[in-house]
């Protein structure tokens, strides 16, 4: 794709040796889209400055129109900031004219579609695993749950007498078969939910989202609690949009209540608060407090490594050791950072961050 | 009061039985079915005010289910709480799209399952 008859004689000279390539011209973007979306292409070259469109955006309207075509940009400007944005979008390569000789182009060509028929191979590979892992996934979740399904209900049918009456007593032990169940139940999600994220494969999908409706939507999701305790929703509704995963973000938020919620003594308040984090300019800071009994200093240093147990919880009470350490990569993930203070004995508060929405750019770079 | 017919689709006949004698218990008439084809068969005949539906079935998993229900002119307004053992992260949204009114892990709550239940048939009378 180029308008300048001069330079499209002199790319055709170059390219024409040995039959190798096989060329269609275009001098302006919108015969240039029709020819690309016709037939198809190994690979385009692209001037960026065509009479019906200029810059970047020519760019992108090609990769829009033809995503699976491989792009070189050829232009008169020689600027490194231009090429190296274009390469970080997606561009194969970025080539000034007049540098140009007929083998560097025909070489630059010939890597450029080898480079993405890679690409697009290591793509697929990832892909299919990833489909792989969630079948695995789904699988092992079933085969876990279903029996612990049954189990569960016909416990809960002698318990609450839907089989008949009980003595107190028989209905006490059964209270603590229905408890062992259901920690082994939690037991399931957290190392589900682990192996799902394994910190190498750890997949987050950002978008622009309101973190106060994904407060909300969480805090609603624990419905009404056993033994009084309260959630506190206390988010501003007029927090500008984070950057970040929804379902990450619920996913981090879930487990940190549910460990305040662990700790709560009856009728006592765990809170949920988000505002602008002062410590980390650009980033919400999310709170979530309790009032149990806190977290010793010693406790508190390993408390986010993976398979931390906490001695002193109850059988019942004790996790893997991986939910913590799970919502850690997943915020790390997001370029937020999580922490715990002790407000001993008055309770704990564990706090992370998230990068607000820059106005300017769409996508921050993640780690 | 009349009361509320639901129709179970399990193919795992201790929780069929089991979630009957739950909501026996609490006032409501289930019947069953255990896969995908005979599920649509038991919904016409018995024409249920809610289906449970589990997902993984023989003969037409949970959402071949629920998109057949939904194309049928008698059995479309008839509201489906899924219940499964699949990993909600991945199977909730799945089910919300294809119509369901919730989506329920097993192992279930029972107080939530009753409560949901309340809800929909609440909203569908």
């Amino acid at each position: 794709m180029e308008d300048n008859p001069g330079d499209v004689r002199l790319l055709q000279l170059h390219l024409d040796d040995g039959g190798e390539f096989e060329i269609v011209h275009a001098d302006t973007l919108a015969t240039a889209l029709a020819k690309l979306t016709s037939a198809p292409f190994d690979i385009v070259l692209l001037d960026l400055t065509l009479p019906d469109s200029y810059g970047r955006l020519t760019f992108e309207r090609v990769r829009a129109a033809a995503p699976d075509v491989p792009v070189v940009v050829v232009t008169g400007l020689d600027d490194e900031a231009t090429a190296v944005s274009l390469v970080v979008a997606g561009a194969q390569d970025y080539l000034v004219k007049g540098t140009l000789t007929a083998r560097g182009l025909r070489w630059c060509l010939r890597h450029a579609i080898e480079r993405h028929r890679l690409l697009k191979a290591v793509d697929a590979a990832r892909q299919r695993e990833a489909e792989q892992k969630d079948r695995f996934l789904s699988h092992i979740s079933h085969e876990l749950r279903s029996p612990l399904a049954v189990s569960l209900l016909y416990t809960t049918n002698v318990m609450d007498g839907v089989i008949g009456e009980l003595t107190p007593e028989q209905r006490e032990h059964l209270a603590i078969a229905v408890e062992g169940l259901k920690a082994q139940s939690r037991l399931i999600d957290e190392l589900l939910a682990t192996v799902r994220s394994d910190s190498t494969l750890i997949n987050i999908e950002p978008v622009p989202v309101a973190l106060s409706s994904i407060v909300a939507q969480t805090v609603r999701g624990f419905g009404s609690l056993p033994n009084g305790v309260l959630i506190d929703d206390d988010t501003a509704g007029d927090l500008p949009p984070v950057y970040a995963d929804p379902q990450r973000v619920r996913q981090v938020l879930t487990n940190l209540i549910d460990n305040a919620l662990k700790f709560s003594p009856a009728g006592t308040k765990v809170r949920v608060q988000a505002r602008p984090a002062r410590e980390q300019p650009g980033f919400v800071r999310v709170d979530v407090e309790d009032e149990g009994s806190g977290v010793p200093d010693d406790r508190r240093e390993r408390i986010f490594d993976c398979l931390f147990q906490d001695e002193t919880a109850q059988s019942g009470q004790r996790g893997l050791g991986l939910g913590l350490y799970l919502c850690k990569l997943l915020v790390a993930r997001h370029g937020g950072r999580i922490w715990i203070e002790s407000r001993e004995p008055r309770g704990s508060r564990f706090s992370f961050t998230l990068p607000f929405l820059k106005p300017s750019a769409t996508a921050p770079r993640l780690p | 009061m009349s009361q509320k017919k639901i129709l179970i689709i399990d193919d795992d006949v201790a929780l069929r039985n089991g979630l009957a004698a739950r909501l026996r218990a609490n006032g409501f008439a289930p019947t069953f079915a255990a896969d995908g084809v005979s599920a649509i068969q038991v919904a016409r005949r018995e024409v249920p005010d809610l289906i449970l539906l589990d997902i993984g079935l023989p003969a037409g998993d949970g959402f071949v289910v629920m998109n057949r229900l939904r194309q049928l002119m008698d059995l479309c307004e008839i509201p489906v709480v899924v219940i499964s053992a699949r990993p909600a992260d991945t199977h909730r949204d799945r089910a919300m799209e294809a119509g369901a009114r919730a989506f329920l892990q097993k192992p279930l709550d029972n107080a939530q399952l009753i409560a949901v239940i309340h809800e929909a048939l609440g909203a569908a009378s």
